[in-house]
């Protein structure tokens, strides 16, 4: 203890003025920067406004006008050097990123830069950028500004049509993969199942032999879903997709699809996402079943009213 | 021997348990002076962690001869201390593995066999625990932890794997919605059926039970159409409570392991790194930090009674110096002589393996309850390298039951048919067995005014018990409405401030300061 000093201990009103001190030194010094940035934007050179900018943005990633500067400034310098800096960009957004994960103006800087490396492609580079998706869900699964990087970074490394049909085709199943493991961890993730629909779709597309067998383990796994959780609409609207838009109404059969939810209806009455979904297969399939209209106008007077109209509109 | 140690305190507290140090570090806070004594050399009494030759040392070193002290005067009673020795009985360490490798240098075998010089080398990398426990993640000590701020003083793990077991071997126990959507062992109907209870568990207010309060749990968990293995993962792996449990117990319980799993991760338990012995430790240090005096290896003969008033003014040395309490005296029970008498015992067991229960890619914490409809629960919980308690691939297996009831070699056999080939005999270097006393149901009442008694641990898992029973006799003793275990402040928010003086020489402070003595 000095001889001098007293130790005190704030009391939580002057940890709060302290707190209001530092943010409006905070605030303060952001202004001047910026300020100083915008009056010497045309007349200092590329590598002085990167500086200067980076020190800003770091502590406020958000600024769009100083990103705008960046790019302009980075697009003034020739080939060589433009390589070289647009290869650093991609350093200065991830500490960026640090300060806010979801940052849109970051994860669009992060693609600009992508686009302008286009033409030297760089496998490393973009299993890194991988890289970075995965740890960035891993912090946050729902981070849907990540999602999207993530699957423009699959357009580019996805094997062009020209190469063997196994190439692309264990591509889309690597990522069905990863996304099932996503859901695994939370099955609430709509931007999981969202971006499994995609990539259904291309395999799809690309493989139609397997249209019977991959449908039916998707309903399986959709099932798996609504029985674990039933109020969890993410599962319920791929649901929706799959049996109406993948499936088709005329593949639709009671056994596997409607008998499983008539079953859930029965140990769920009241669910409106079960009655909905067996409102519909019952009509679409002109099963004359009375349970119908009364499930869709519970639905619309009591159980959803806020959606009233959606569902007499049905009946 | 006590030179320059004050003979006067507020509060004098006897044995470094976790109870007694919650208090220690309780009465600290409010400004209380206090003494804190241990008669052992390490701290943590029955809680402590040991390394593996302090654990030997420890085996060895089970004898104290207790010393008579006559009174000083007439209006003095001396109480002499039980021998505190008598809390750990039947004390076995048995090794299955050779002492040196010298006898078998020239063998043609490629990889040498582990002997016990081996493991005494790294011997500081053991923290053996006497008394294993796992910490629910918004359970009373965890609680205490956070809101008192003396969590900063230790680190925990998450406990990783939870097991149980189903047809003839080890499976993760699915509590959490994740859990339950990837198994492959649970029909979908019966996934629907046990999320619903799970959700009302959670949920549900006691209030809303009514009559089924207190009918058996299983009773309850039949009527929300479980089969019987579901209803035994409840009982056994998320309630934690033997099937004569009443319902409203069950949920009680199933409400704290539910409510605890995500808080840091998807289990609701935690595990202190580098053993159950820091935490005492962490108490004990925040009782230092506001002036609390600590004292080990103290020679304890007895307590002082005022025989006028029948109350305990204070402790005595087996040397005779004497130490008194204003306020009151804080004592383990095991200190009484009457713990010999002591028949209620947990039997305990720690097993040296070199192979986990269950192969897994990363280091785990593991807890497996096994349980059936006739029997007291058994908690294994087995620890790697991860958990600062032992070195790399090594594992303690810690086995303990509620109430004792089977012995240990049926229990490692029942183990061993449920590890398969993964995990055999030959794959425990050793076995430590120990009974301890169990004080915590039995209550003893204080024989004398201003003595205050704390106890040791019981058989289950947890021992969030002790944050009340500390905070129950912290209110005893200071019943004005003094604050318990407040929130200590933050580095950041305490300043140190000049007298104003800022520029005047040192001289003209020394001396205000020196008039100011």
């Amino acid at each position: 203890m000095s001889v001098h000093g007293q130790v005190k201990i704030r009391t939580s009103a002057e940890q709060k003025a302290a707190r209001e001190r530092e943010r409006a030194e905070k605030l303060q010094l952001y202004l001047t920067q910026y300020q100083s940035i915008l009056n010497n934007r045309y007349l200092l050179d590329s590598f002085q406004l990167l500086k200067q900018t980076e020190n800003v943005l770091i502590d406020h990633p958000d600024c769009f006008t100083l990103w705008n500067i960046r790019r302009e400034s980075i697009l003034k310098l020739n080939d060589d050097q433009q390589k070289e800096y647009l290869e650093k960009e991609l350093q200065t957004t991830q500490i960026c990123l640090k300060s806010n994960a979801k940052s849109y103006s970051c994860w669009y800087q992060r693609q600009w830069v992508l686009k302008l490396l286009k033409d030297k492609f760089n496998l490393n580079l973009y299993q890194n950028e991988l890289q970075l998706c995965k740890k960035y869900l891993e912090y946050d699964e729902r981070n849907f500004h990540c999602w999207a990087y993530r699957y423009y970074l699959l357009e580019r490394l996805c094997p062009s049509s020209s190469s063997s049909s196994s190439d692309l085709e264990s591509f889309y199943e690597n990522e069905l993969s990863f996304l099932r493991s996503t859901i695994g961890v939370n099955l609430s993730n709509y931007s999981a199942w969202h971006y499994r629909s995609k990539y259904l779709d291309k395999l799809l597309d690309h493989n139609p032999s397997r249209r019977s067998s991959l449908l039916s383990n998707e309903w399986q796994l959709v099932l798996n879903a609504f029985y674990t959780d039933c109020s969890d609409q993410a599962a319920w609207f791929y649901a929706r997709w799959l049996l109406f838009k993948q499936i088709g109404i005329e593949f639709i059969n009671e056994d596997e699809h409607i008998k499983p939810l008539e079953e859930l209806d029965n140990i769920e009455p009241g669910n409106k996402w079960c009655m909905l979904a067996l409102s519909q297969l019952w009509k679409g399939k002109n099963i004359k079943n009375d349970k119908r209209i009364i499930y869709l106008e519970q639905l619309a007077n009591q159980i959803d009213s806020d959606r009233a109209q959606f569902y007499r509109d049905q009946i | 021997m006590f030179e320059g140690l004050p003979n006067e305190y507020d509060i004098i507290v006897v044995g470094t348990g976790i109870v007694e140090s919650i208090l220690a570090a309780a009465c600290a806070r409010i400004g209380k002076t206090v003494l804190h004594i241990d008669t052992n050399e390490y701290y943590g009494s029955e809680w402590s962690s040991f390394t593996l030759n302090g654990l030997t040392e420890w085996i060895q070193t089970q004898e104290n001869p207790v010393t008579n002290i006559n009174p000083q005067d007439d209006n003095e009673r001396i109480m002499p201390i039980g021998n505190p020795l008598n809390v750990f009985r039947n004390i076995q360490l048995k090794w299955n593995i050779e002492k040196t490798n010298e006898q078998s240098s020239t063998t043609e075998n490629d990889t040498p066999k582990i002997t016990l010089d081996v493991l005494e080398k790294q011997s500081r990398k053991f923290n053996i625990d006497l008394t294993p426990k796992l910490y629910y993640a918004t359970g009373g000590l965890i609680d205490l932890l956070i809101q008192s701020n003396v969590g900063k003083y230790c680190e925990f793990k998450l406990v990783s794997r939870l097991l149980l077991e189903n047809n003839g071997q080890l499976d993760n126990v699915p509590s959490s919605r994740a859990d339950i959507f990837n198994s492959n062992n649970i029909s979908l109907i019966d996934k629907r059926l046990l999320m619903k209870v799970i959700m009302n568990c959670s949920s549900m207010a006691i209030e809303d039970l009514n009559e089924d309060e207190n009918i058996p749990f299983i009773e309850y968990l039949k009527k929300q159409k479980l089969n019987d293995t579901l209803c035994h993962l409840i009982i056994n792996s998320i309630s934690l409570v033997d099937y004569n449990a009443t319902t409203k117990e069950g949920i009680i319980k199933a409400k704290r392991y539910l409510d605890s799993i995500g808080r840091y991760g998807n289990s609701p338990f935690l595990y202190p790194l580098y053993g159950n012995g820091e935490m005492s430790q962490c108490f004990c240090r925040l009782c230092a930090v506001f002036g609390g005096t600590y004292f080990l290896r103290f020679p304890l003969a007895g307590f002082t009674i005022d025989s006028l008033t029948n109350q305990c003014s204070g402790i005595v040395a087996t040397t005779g110096e004497r130490f008194r309490a204003k306020d009151a005296v804080i004592c383990n029970n095991s200190f009484m002589e009457s713990i010999s008498s002591n028949k209620n015992v947990i039997h305990r067991t720690v097993l040296f393996t070199n192979q986990s229960i269950k192969s897994s890619e990363k280091d785990e914490i593991t807890y497996v309850r096994l349980s059936s409809p006739n029997e007291f629960g058994i908690h294994i919980i087995e620890v790697g390298s991860g958990s600062g308690c032992i070195p790399d691939g090594f594992f303690l297996l810690y086995i303990f039951q509620e109430k004792p009831q089977e012995n240990i070699n049926q229990i490692v056999e029942r183990l061993l048919n449920l590890t398969g080939d993964n995990f055999t005999r030959a794959n425990i270097l050793g076995q430590l067995t120990f009974d301890q006393v169990e004080t915590l149901s039995t209550s003893i009442s204080s024989p004398v005014l201003k003595l205050l008694l704390t106890h040791g641990p019981d058989g289950s898992i947890d021992h969030d018990g002790a944050v009340n029973t500390a905070r129950n006799i912290f209110h005893q003793i200071y019943s004005n409405g003094e604050e318990f275990l407040a929130r200590a402040p933050d580095p950041e928010d305490i300043v140190i401030e000049d007298d104003g003086n800022t520029n005047d020489t040192s001289t003209t402070n020394t001396n205000t300061e020196n008039e100011n003595l």
